[in-house]
C-alpha cells in the first residue's frame, strides 16, 4: 500500500470517528442549557400552573404560585365521603393515550378503564337505543361558522334533535347555540392525542395533584387574589386584594379565559387590543356536575337529550365500587338555568324530574343523596372549559396566547394551539411551552 | 427486526454476486440532521423531567445500499442507488419504554466517478439527485396498561441532493473496496405527522417543512470482471 493510499485511509478513519464521538455526545446534550436566571410568578394553581412550577423547580428557577382559592386544583377536585369512592369533582377523563398525561398514566402506574359504554337516546318522550336520524354530521370539511343548534337546523333536523345536539355541544363545554360547527371542526384538525376517553380508578386529580402539586406545595401562596398586574417596568409587580406585593421578572397568568374576560386582573400598561378582543372571541359557558347516588341502578350508562340535562353519565364505570352514582353533566344555557335556581335542592328536584320521567318515578324512588358542583358559581372559574365560539377565528388562540412585552406570558387550556384546549393534557402543553419560552428569555 | 435486517442483508449480496460487474452494495454507518426533529425531541425532554432516561436523538444508523451501474451508449455512465437507513431512539425507563424508530428509503441517480485530482487516481467523487422517503414510528413498552392506539405512525418525503467521495482500493481476485463518505441534503423536506410521533403534539412545533442532513461513511463492495 502506497503512503498516500495509507495516509488517506487513516485521515478517513479518524474523521468517520470524530463524526461518531460528535454525534454520540450530542445526544444528551439537549437544550438544558440555561439562559433565564430571574424569578417567576404563575398566577392560577390549576393543572397549568402546577407544571410550570414542577418544571421551573426541575430548572432551578425560583417561582412563586399564586392561588386565588383556598386550594390547589383549579378545574381538577376531589370529592371524598360522598360515595364508597373518591369522586372526581372536576376533569375526570383522560381524552386519548397518546398525551403526556397518558405518560403519567405509565410512570406513575395509574389504573384506568376504557369508558367505552353505550348511550340511549331520550327522544320525544321516549328512550331508544338509536336515533331516527344520524347527528354525525359535525365532522365535515369546509362547515360554515354557524352555531350547532343553526347548523343542524340547516341540514334538516328536527326541533326535537335539539336536546341531542346539545348534549354533543355539552361534551365542548358549551351551549349549541354559541359552540361554532367550522371552528370546532378547523381545532380538531390538530388532535393528536389519540381516541379512547379513559377514567380513573382513583382520581384523575390524584394523578396530577399527588405527584406535582407535593412536589410545588411549598411554593404556593392560596387565597392571593391577583388583581393588577404592572408590568411598565423591568420588573413585573404583581398585587392582591388582600394588598399584598410581589415583584418577578417574568409572570406566568394561568388563570382561566373568563377571568381574563371579565378584568378582574387590571393591567398596566393596558394590554393590547388585539389580545383583549382575541380573549372575548374564546368561549366558556356554564358548567355543573351534579353527583347523585340511588339505592338501585335503573338507568343506562349514558342517558342522551334531557331538557334539563342533555347528558347523565354512571360514574361507576373504572371504578371499585357498589355504589349507585349517576352524575349529571350539565352545560351551557341549561347550567346556566339551573344555577339560577341558586338552591342544590331546586336543581336535585329539577334533575330528578327528569330522570323520574325517563325512568317512571324510579329517580325519586331510589334516590339517597346528590353534590352540586357547579362551577359557573365558583368565584375565581366561572365556567367549565373554553370553546370555538362562532365568530372566532383561526388566528384567535394564538393572539390569546402571544407572550406581552417578554414578560407576561399565557397558559391554561384555552391558550392550546394545537388542539389540546379543554383538557388536562392540553392545559399541561401550555405550561411547558410557556416555560420554554420563558427559558428563552435573557 | 433482526431477521427483517438479515433478509435484506441476504438479498442485496446475493444480487451483487449474481452480476457482480453491474452492482456494488454497500454498508457503513449513518448520521442524520434534523434540526425541527432535534428541537422536538429535545422539547419531549425538558418537558418531561420526570423522564430518568431521556428520548435520545434521532442520529445514529446504520445503512445498506445497493447500487446498478448503468452506461448508455455514448453517455456518461451513471448508477441508480437504492438505499435504506435505520435509526432509533430507546428511553429505557423502568415502567416505562419510549422506542422511537426511523426508516428511510432513498432512490437516486447519481453520476460514476469524477477524479478528485487526476485521471486514474483511486480518489473521486460524484454526485446525484433523487427521492427520500421515510417512515417514523413511536413504540412503548408492550405491557403498558394503555397501548391501544400504539404505535405511532408517520410518513415523509422530499427531493435528495448527494455528493460522495471515495477511494477505490482494487484487492487480489478483482474485488474492490471503496471506503466512501457522502453527504446527502433533503430540503423541503416534508413529514407532518413527525412531531406526533416525537411529541405527541401536532402544530405546537412551527413547520411540517424542514431540511434533513444526512452523512454515511461506510464501504462499497463490488467485483471486476
Amino acid at each position: 500500500m502506497s503512503d498516500s493510499r495509507r495516509k488517506f485511509l487513516k485521515t478517513a478513519g479518524l474523521g468517520s470517528l470524530a463524526l461518531f464521538f460528535l454525534s454520540s455526545c450530542k445526544k444528551l446534550g439537549l437544550s438544558s442549557k440555561k439562559k433565564f436566571k430571574g424569578n417567576v410568578i404563575i398566577i392560577g394553581g390549576g393543572a397549568a400552573g402546577i407544571y410550570a412550577g414542577y418544571l421551573l423547580k426541575e430548572l432551578g428557577i425560583e417561582f412563586t404560585i399564586l392561588e386565588a382559592s383556598d386550594k390547589m386544583g383549579g378545574r381538577m377536585g376531589k370529592l371524598t365521603g360522598f360515595s364508597d369512592y373518591p369522586i372526581d369533582l372536576g376533569a375526570q377523563w383522560m381524552h386519548g393515550n397518546q398525551s403526556i398525561v397518558g405518560e403519567f398514566v405509565e410512570l406513575f402506574q395509574a389504573d384506568v378503564a376504557l369508558d367505552d359504554t353505550e348511550s340511549m337516546y331520550w327522544f320525544e318522550n321516549e328512550l331508544i337505543p338509536t336515533l331516527p336520524k344520524s347527528v354525525d354530521i359535525f365532522d365535515k370539511e369546509g362547515l360554515p361558522d354557524l352555531s350547532f343548534a343553526d347548523f343542524a337546523m340547516q341540514k334538516g333536523l328536527s326541533p326535537s334533535y335539539l336536546p341531542i345536539i346539545e348534549s354533543l355541544a355539552g361534551d365542548y363545554g358549551a351551549d349549541a347555540s354559541d359552540l361554532s360547527a367550522r371552528w370546532v371542526y378547523e381545532e380538531e384538525q390538530n388532535w393528536s392525542s389519540g381516541d379512547g376517553d379513559y377514567k380513573f380508578k382513583e382520581t384523575f386529580y390524584d394523578l396530577i395533584f399527588s405527584h406535582f402539586g407535593a412536589q410545588v406545595a411549598n411554593n404556593v401562596t392560596v387565597n392571593s387574589i391577583v388583581n393588577t398586574i404592572d408590568y411598565s417596568s423591568d420588573k413585573v409587580l404583581v398585587s392582591t386584594n388582600s394588598g399584598q406585593q410581589f415583584s418577578a421578572d417574568k409572570v406566568l397568568i394561568t388563570v382561566p379565559i373568563t377571568i381574563l374576560q371579565s378584568n378582574d386582573i387590571s393591567f398596566v400598561p393596558t394590554l393590547p387590543v388585539k389580545k383583549t378582543t382575541a380573549f372575548s372571541e374564546i368561549g366558556m359557558g356554564a358548567g355543573m356536575k351534579v353527583f347523585m347516588k340511588f339505592s338501585t341502578r335503573f338507568y343506562a350508562d349514558n342517558i342522551i337529550g334531557g331538557a334539563v340535562c342533555a347528558a347523565y353519565f354512571n360514574d361507576a364505570i373504572g371504578k371499585n365500587t357498589t355504589d349507585n352514582v349517576l352524575i349529571a353533566f350539565v352545560m351551557g344555557q341549561q347550567a346556566e338555568a339551573l344555577s339560577a335556581m341558586n338552591s342544590d335542592q331546586a336543581i336535585i328536584n329539577a334533575l330528578l324530574a327528569e330522570l323520574d320521567a325517563m325512568h317512571n318515578g324510579q329517580a325519586s324512588a331510589t334516590f339517597l343523596g346528590a353534590f352540586v358542583q357547579d362551577y359557573l358559581k365558583a368565584p375565581f372559574i366561572r365556567g367549565a372549559y373554553s370553546y370555538s365560539k362562532v365568530g372566532m377565528n383561526k388566528n384567535t388562540r394564538a393572539i390569546a396566547a402571544e407572550s406581552v412585552n417578554s414578560c407576561l406570558f399565557f397558559g391554561g387550556e384555552a391558550m392550546n394551539l394545537n388542539g389540546h384546549h379543554q383538557t388536562v393534557h392540553g392545559a399541561i402543553e401550555t405550561a411547558y411551552r410557556e416555560v420554554m419560552k420563558i427559558m428563552k428569555e435573557v | 427486526m433482526k431477521n427483517r435486517c438479515f433478509f435484506v442483508l441476504s438479498c442485496f449480496f446475493i444480487s451483487a454476486y449474481a452480476s457482480a460487474q453491474n452492482y456494488r452494495i454497500g454498508l457503513g454507518y449513518s448520521f442524520l440532521n434534523n434540526s425541527q426533529w432535534n428541537q422536538t425531541i429535545q422539547l419531549y425532554n425538558d418537558s418531561r423531567p420526570f423522564l430518568e432516561e431521556k428520548q435520545p436523538l434521532l442520529q445514529n444508523g446504520f445503512f445498506l445500499s445497493f447500487d446498478r451501474m448503468l452506461k448508455i451508449e455514448n453517455k456518461h455512465p451513471f448508477a441508480l442507488s437504492l438505499a435504506y437507513s435505520f435509526f432509533n431512539s430507546k428511553a429505557d425507563n423502568v415502567v416505562y419504554v419510549s422506542k422511537i424508530n426511523l426508516h428511510t428509503l432513498s432512490f437516486s441517480f447519481n453520476s460514476t466517478k469524477y477524479y478528485l485530482i487526476h485521471k486514474n487516481t483511486p480518489l473521486t467523487f460524484s454526485f446525484g439527485a433523487g427521492m427520500l422517503s421515510n417512515y417514523l414510528e413511536r413504540r412503548i413498552n408492550p405491557n403498558a396498561t394503555i397501548n391501544e392506539d400504539y404505535p405511532i405512525r408517520s410518513l415523509g418525503f422530499g427531493p435528495l441532493l448527494n455528493l460522495n467521495f471515495s477511494y477505490d482500493i482494487t484487492l487480489n481476485k478483482g474485488v474492490k473496496i471503496t471506503p466512501f463518505v457522502q453527504v446527502s441534503f433533503a430540503p423541503y423536506y416534508y413529514s407532518p405527522g413527525a412531531e406526533k410521533c416525537l411529541n405527541l403534539t401536532q402544530g405546537m412545533m412551527e413547520e411540517s417543512w424542514n431540511n434533513t442532513l444526512n452523512i454515511q461513511a461506510g464501504l462499497r463492495f463490488s467485483c471486476i470482471k
